[in-house]
């Protein structure tokens, strides 16, 4: 093989891989995610949770009645469900940290979009919270995907958690 | 194994050509050649050196490496280009420089493609140390080349061309390799694989390069060494290969080289370059994931404002030479202080300055520009001022040494640092769970800016000193 037709081949296969690759993910849904996710933001679940210097982190998980029924009474009957289910006990995550966090209960509450519950913890100033455990998607199996806003004292991060992708979503818009 | 070294090994003379427009003709050609090639192939060669700093977040997000084994795996690379420096630099003068240079990268080449396949820790810095090593084979080819092809009176010109190799390098791995990995619709969104196998890719292609446009010494084609080309009769300094014909005086060259580590200077400027590196290599390893985790940019866009401060560092070299030499009349310590304050005053700016993207650019622009003037002062021209010049390179590799492991300390040091603040936020469904996590780098960067600040005033504490003439 010439010097020359061993760069074609090189550039080729780099190309046609290249272009491959590129053909195949077009499809993947969680790839393509942040195309329609404004479409549907106001159907799923959002999640804010914001952790202050003072190690008091405060949550709040909006549940809107568009998921949950096809109106807004079937989806309020729903949605009491929950609630109740979040007053007796249901938590929104558990904290993981050197010493442990004092945690309210989570308080359920309707409004004009939906359910939103709130739920406060403190840990303290120098008691570094390690884990936050959110198992929602495990509590609520009605739910496809939440909408994360976090923020701590150094940065935030707004992304989205789908069931069916394998990573977090973090484009979420154009 | 003879036959090994005999295919690496400076070819042998052939018989001088005698035919005056032949040479002329020849020497023009590959003159050329070589400079376009060396510049270009250093360049393709040096994507294969960056390639980690792009995937270190996608590496990191997928949970497959922590901030602290990302550090580790990072220094090695740089413990392991110290080394190459320092092994390679003797090497290179008995080479056929292609080869040998071809060889540097070919190897870095594979090495990038088995660090797509490994999620081991221990093997992923054995094969990023080894990457180091062979990334040290390009520089001193380069120069060997230069040296070889160009006389006294015009390498220093061709040598500046060749410096703007890092930044084709830089570019095409800050703005290339992160437009493959960046997510649509500003890149392609490739899995951070992609980001080892383009760079080994155009490793390949530039060893193909090299093995085929660069030419060992020109006595090797039958022609005459550069200097006698050039009619100059001092034929040394031009010769091309090292023979065992001087070794009557490598002793005393030794003693005088050892010299070096007894002028309390050089060791204030081992230290400051030492310090600087830490700065420097910080922002290069680190600074597009700080961007990303803290500042909220997203990968193409931080690699696109590392890239910015790398740009301007080409003319924060060319400018600090023309700054020193024209306006303090070669004393470097005024123009230390004026470049080092243009390093450290944007530090501030960057990490602690008003969100603004048009701010941070600047700042950035204007660090990279600071930067690689006192990088050109602190590690070489300011140490070859004060050593005595017939060990200035002795000079040069103690300097280079300790620049090195300050930087390799710098990566592993980052990551213990980024490491210890992590927390986790695990969201579970079912057998899988997805996990985003959150980073403080407000001591890493309490580390990056105040090394610089060390540097500035290291570089300051030797106001007094002057030069040799």
């Amino acid at each position: 093989m010439t010097d020359r037709r061993l760069f074609l081949a090189i550039a080729l296969t780099t190309t046609f891989a290249l272009s491959g690759c590129i053909d195949d993910e077009a499809m993947d849904y969680c790839k393509n995610h942040y195309r329609f996710h404004p479409q549907h933001r106001g159907d799923i679940a959002t999640l804010t949770v914001n952790l202050d210097e003072t190690g008091t982190l405060t949550s709040e998980l909006v549940l809107p009645y568009a998921h949950f029924g096809a109106t807004q009474t079937s989806a309020r009957r729903e949605l009491s469900r929950i609630a109740n289910r979040m007053s007796n006990g249901q938590k929104l995550y558990t904290l993981q940290s050197a010493e442990p966090c004092s945690e309210s209960a989570p308080s359920p509450g309707f409004n004009s979009t939906g359910l939103r519950v709130t739920a406060t913890a403190d840990c303290g100033e120098n008691n570094k919270v390690e884990q936050v455990d959110v198992p929602l998607l495990d509590t609520l199996p009605e739910l496809d995907e939440i909408e994360v806003e976090m923020t701590t004292p150094a940065t935030k991060k707004h992304f989205a958690i789908s069931r069916q992708c394998d990573h977090p979503l973090f484009r979420l818009n154009h | 194994m003879n036959g090994l070294l005999r295919y690496f090994a400076a070819g042998p003379d052939k018989p001088a050509l005698t035919d005056t427009a032949e040479i002329d003709r020849l020497y023009r050609y590959h003159r050329r050649n070589i400079v376009f090639i060396i510049t270009l192939c250093y360049g393709l060669g040096y994507v294969c050196r960056l390639a980690l700093n792009v995937v270190k977040k996608p590496l990191m997000d997928a949970g497959l490496f922590s901030p602290e084994e990302m550090g580790l795996i990072g220094s090695m690379l740089l413990y392991g280009y110290a080394l190459g420096k320092f092994s390679n630099g003797f090497l290179a003068d008995y080479s056929n420089v292609a080869r040998f240079f071809a060889f540097g990268i070919l190897m870095s080449a594979l090495l990038n493609f088995g660090m797509s396949f490994s999620t081991i820790v221990a093997l992923s810095a054995v094969l990023w140390a080894l990457n180091g090593w062979f990334q040290g084979f390009g520089a001193p080819a380069s120069v060997v080349a230069l040296t070889q092809w160009f006389g006294n009176h015009e390498r220093g010109r061709y040598y500046g061309w060749w410096s703007s190799a890092h930044s084709i390098g830089e570019g095409l791995t800050y703005l290339g390799i992160a437009f493959l990995i960046a997510m649509p619709p500003k890149g392609l969104g490739l899995p951070w694989q992609w980001g080892f196998w383009v760079p080994a890719t155009i490793c390949v292609i530039a060893a193909w390069l090299l093995l085929r446009y660069l030419q060992d010494r020109p006595q090797t084609l039958g022609l005459p060494s550069v200097a006698q080309w050039q009619g100059n009769a001092d034929t040394s300094s031009a010769a091309g290969t090292t023979t065992g014909g001087a070794s009557h005086s490598a002793a005393s060259v030794w003693k005088d080289q050892l010299k070096v580590i007894a002028i309390p200077s050089i060791w204030v400027i081992a230290l400051a370059s030492s310090t600087m590196y830490i700065t420097r290599y910080a922002l290069n390893s680190w600074g597009n994931v700080y961007l990303q985790e803290i500042r909220g940019f997203d990968l193409f866009d931080a690699n696109l404002f590392i890239f910015l401060n790398t740009a301007a560092g080409i003319l924060g070299c060319i400018a600090y030479g023309y700054v020193s030499d024209k306006w303090f009349s070669a004393r470097r310590p005024p123009a230390n202080l004026i470049f080092g304050l243009m390093e450290v005053v944007p530090l501030f700016v960057i990490f602690y300055g008003p969100a603004n993207s048009y701010v941070l650019a600047a700042a950035l622009i204007v660090y990279g520009f600071g930067l690689s003037g006192i990088l050109a002062s602190l590690g070489g021209l300011f140490a070859v001022d004060i050593a005595p010049r017939k060990v200035a390179g002795a000079a040069m590799g103690f300097i280079g040494i300790f620049s090195y492991i300050g930087a390799g300390l710098q990566d592993y040091i980052s990551g213990v640092l980024i490491s210890n603040s992590e927390m986790k936020v695990v969201f579970s469904h079912g057998a899988q769970s997805q996990t985003v996590y959150f980073y403080d780098y407000s001591t890493p960067v309490l580390f990056w800016v105040g090394a610089s600040v060390l540097s500035l005033l290291l570089a300051a504490s030797l106001w007094k000193v002057k030069g040799h003439d």
